[in-house]
């Protein structure tokens, strides 16, 4: 197998795809005319295609899903019936957030008053001002209770609310869970992203000059 | 101070959403006639707080989920719960769904979540896979086809074998039929690394699945096919 070879049979399963057109594509074909080790590649991927595709996941049927649907609705109509004791928790804790963020401000503002020797609340011709200081300081701190705020405050009496927006972001992505299955990782370069050590070693060694 | 203005901001903010669900609320949808209200105004009307509206997103979207659910988890009744679960949590976490991806795309995301969660108590408390279970259920007609059966098996060995993510890939591309684009939009990263992942992905299943016919071949006496040169 020659290293064209290896490039071209990790296209395969791309170029199945109807999604994938272009000259990558163009370059697969042209080598599969030539290349029977390929094309024999080429067949297996797409009898796995097949495979998987012939073998769909059974439903598992009506009475599943009438005795699926009537819990879910016990469930979800006590979940929209339960007070949201986190709710009220989190419109306590904006406000208390803001006032703990805006807390070093106030600190400092009263440390550069004192230097300057006025009083922390005191008119001065030329103090920091205020007016400058205030958002630069406060805004970054306040800005993201600000928005779950936002969040919190539109759920009405006896509706369920989520705890913010991030929560649900990629699948399992914070805790690392899909690195840990992975060799490789999933922002690698697309095109080393599925070579191996020594494959990337040999890449290297032809890139530097001439293969043995 | 600056607190204060915040604090007005904050005060403000909930009648817009409840013009929403007012909205929602004046046009009321007849019994039999949700299946005919689309995605878009169901999400609103659920998020208003309208649980019908809700339920048909679920009618609409279970067997997908499910789909995934059992690809991923490999067991029925983990696959009911876990589907389950996310749709609690789909409820839950609506109004934060934005529309920035298809409704439908969403509640992938948080399907693999719950199947991550589940994954991660499996690993840790070390239960076994009992691939068998999805075999067997698939068994409607009596005279299964043997053959149809051991390639069935196969399939399942191999996904099994697989890691997560891409079990995860792979469902969500050949059986969900999303792009590349939508994956991204599940799992993170771009539609270019997602296409680079199903590659990988699709390559490793092939691996498993001839090295599991190999393997069925050498049992019996005669030689394995051409040798291949190993690519990992
Ligand atoms: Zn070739």
């Amino acid at each position: 197998m020659t290293w064209r070879c290896a490039l071209i049979q990790r296209w395969l399963p791309g170029y199945l795809d109807a999604e994938d057109t272009g000259i990558r594509n163009r370059l697969v074909a042209r080598h599969l005319e030539r290349c029977p080790h390929c094309r024999q590649e080429l067949a297996e991927v797409e009898a796995a295609v097949r495979l998987l595709q012939a073998h769909p996941v059974p439903d598992p049927g009506p009475e599943f899903w009438e005795s699926f649907q009537r819990e879910l609705h016990l469930k979800l109509a006590q979940l929209q019936e339960e007070p949201q004791p986190q709710a009220q928790r989190r419109h306590l804790t904006a406000p208390l957030r803001m006032i703990v963020a805006a807390a070093p401000l106030v600190v400092l503002l009263a440390a550069v008053g004192l230097w300057r020797g006025w009083g922390p609340w005191g008119s001065a011709p030329q103090p920091t001002p205020p007016a400058q200081t205030a958002p630069l300081t406060a805004a970054p701190a306040a800005g993201e209770p600000d928005s779950s705020s936002v969040e919190l405050t539109a759920y009405g009496p006896g509706v369920a609310h989520p705890p913010g927006p991030e929560k649900v972001l990629y699948a399992g992505i914070d805790e690392g869970l899909w690195d840990e299955d992975l060799v490789l990782n999933w922002d690698m370069d697309p095109v080393l992203g599925d070579l191996s050590p020594q494959e990337r070693e040999a890449l290297a060694r032809k890139l530097m000059g001439g293969e043995p | 101070m600056s607190a204060a203005g915040i604090f007005i901001k904050v005060r403000k903010i909930p009648h817009a959403h409840f013009n929403i669900s007012r909205r929602g609320r004046s046009n009321p949808v007849k019994p039999g006639e949700w299946h005919l209200v689309a995605d878009a105004e169901l999400v609103t009307r659920a998020q208003a707080g309208e649980l019908p509206a809700f339920e048909e997103l679920v009618k609409r979207y279970q067997r997908d989920i499910y789909a995934l659910a059992c690809r991923m988890v490999s067991d029925v009744e983990e696959a009911r719960d876990v589907m389950q679960q996310a749709l609690l949590q789909a409820f839950l976490h609506i109004r934060d769904f934005r529309g920035h991806s298809a409704f439908r795309t969403w509640l992938f995301r948080i399907t693999l979540n719950q199947c991550y969660n589940f994954l991660k108590g499996r690993r840790r408390y070390g239960e076994p896979v009992d691939v068998g279970d999805l075999v067997l259920e698939a068994e409607d007609s009596p005279e299964a086809d043997l053959m149809a059966e051991e390639e069935r098996a196969r399939l399942y060995q191999a996904l099994e074998k697989l890691p997560a993510k891409q079990r995860a890939v792979i469902t969500l591309k050949l059986e969900q039929n999303l792009s590349y684009q939508e994956i991204a939009q599940v799992l993170g990263g771009t539609a270019g690394a997602a296409r680079v992942n199903y590659c990988q992905a699709l390559k490793r299943l092939k691996k498993l699945l001839v090295s599991e016919h190999e393997h069925d071949v050498a049992v019996r006496p005669y030689p394995k096919v051409a040798p291949r040169i190993s690519r990992r």
